[in-house]
């Protein structure tokens, strides 16, 4: 867990699923909320959703658009682009060496 | 579901509430959903900082938590008693006053000044009254009862009142407090019960009516205070609270 998602504790990883589902272009509070569930495969609730939203806006990995009647559309910025890189590469690299070792077996 | 919201910080809601209240019409929530609301409304309050505001320092909450815990201990007390008719009742009462006056402190209640000074000056001439001993033969002692009862009540209901204000309770929650934590259930007690101690009749139960809902309402008033963050001695009063002076 980089620096930048760690510190935020329980709001780690509701922060990096909206990182990734915002990798695809910006989305308002409720598709977010669909898409975590389809990435995740558990939903989020919304006090999760607009914690770790409020979080993100502030550290500014996200940033807020116009909004569109009561539809407020959120995107990443450059830093939260470099930190969901990093977050991912991180996690693959974990899940490659797990999958490594499962498939040796016991030493 | 989206009465919810009114939990969250008014700065909060502000920022938002409007597209909270979009997504909850689009999806909405069961029981799940709004414990994660609640949740999330106390973290809200908890960290005032994501939404541009000042973190609170732990001076702001260190009255909100001596509160709680006078409530807490206010209330074990009388249960104690009730419950376990102990020989020796001990000094928890005294204990959790001392704290309740600790949880008040501050300057922030120079708004309320005259208020507070006419208070103090019925309670002293109550007190006094209720202690002279002529007025005992009035009614069998009746007077002096009612007099010791008057200067409680002021005593108590004041406090709660600066324990509330400091919390930023508004003026009708302030009103609810004092009549359910203290007026309605000393009243039932007393005239419904046939009052409340270890020699009335019923006394036992009679006092948990009487005195527990005060400690209840204590520990409710601390844990707002706790986590809005309460008004210290740095903090200037606002001028809603100075027109609700002014006003009252």
């Amino acid at each position: 867990m980089t620096n930048a998602l760690g510190e935020l504790g329980r709001f780690a990883e509701p922060a990096l699923y909206i990182l990734v589902s915002l990798s695809d272009g910006p989305k308002h509070g409720y598709a977010i909320m669909i898409d975590v569930e389809t990435i995740s495969g558990s939903p989020m609730g919304p006090g999760t959703l607009y914690g770790a939203l409020a979080r993100l806006e502030r550290r500014g990995l996200i940033e807020a658009l116009e909004p569109d009647d009561r539809r407020r559309p959120y995107r990443l910025t450059a830093l939260g682009a470099t930190t969901v890189q990093a977050q991912l590469m991180q996690l693959n690299s974990f899940v490659r060496t797990g999958l490594g070792r499962l498939e040796r077996g016991p030493s | 579901m989206s009465r919810l919201l009114r939990l969250y910080p008014a700065a909060w809601r502000e920022r938002y509430e409007a597209e909270f209240i979009g997504t909850l019409q689009a999806r909405p929530v069961g029981p799940t959903g709004s414990v994660d609301i609640v949740n999330g409304a106390i973290d809200a309050h908890l960290h005032p900082e994501l939404i541009g505001g000042a973190p609170h320092a732990w001076t702001h909450r260190l009255p909100g938590l001596i509160a709680t815990a006078a409530g807490l201990i206010w209330s074990w007390y009388y249960l104690r008693i009730v419950l376990a008719a102990p020989e020796d009742w001990g000094y928890g009462v005294f204990i959790a006053m001392l704290l309740m006056l600790f949880a008040v402190l501050g300057d922030y209640m120079a708004p309320y000044a005259r208020q507070i000074g006419l208070t103090i000056a019925v309670l002293l001439a109550a007190t006094a009254l209720a202690g002279i001993q002529p007025l005992s033969v009035i009614g069998d002692g009746m007077l002096n009862f009612a007099l010791g009862a008057v200067a409680a009540l002021l005593l108590s209901g004041g406090m709660l009142t600066l324990a509330a204000v400091r919390a930023g309770i508004g003026a009708g929650v302030r009103w609810l407090l004092i009549v359910g934590g203290l007026l309605v259930p000393v009243t039932v007690a007393i005239f419904v019960m046939g009052g409340f101690g270890p020699t009335d009749p019923g006394g036992a139960p009679a006092m948990v009516v009487a005195i527990l809902p005060y400690g209840i309402a204590w520990a409710i008033i601390g844990l707002r205070m706790t986590l809005r963050g309460s008004m210290t001695i740095h903090d200037a009063p606002t001028t809603e609270q100075i027109s609700e002076a002014a006003a009252a």
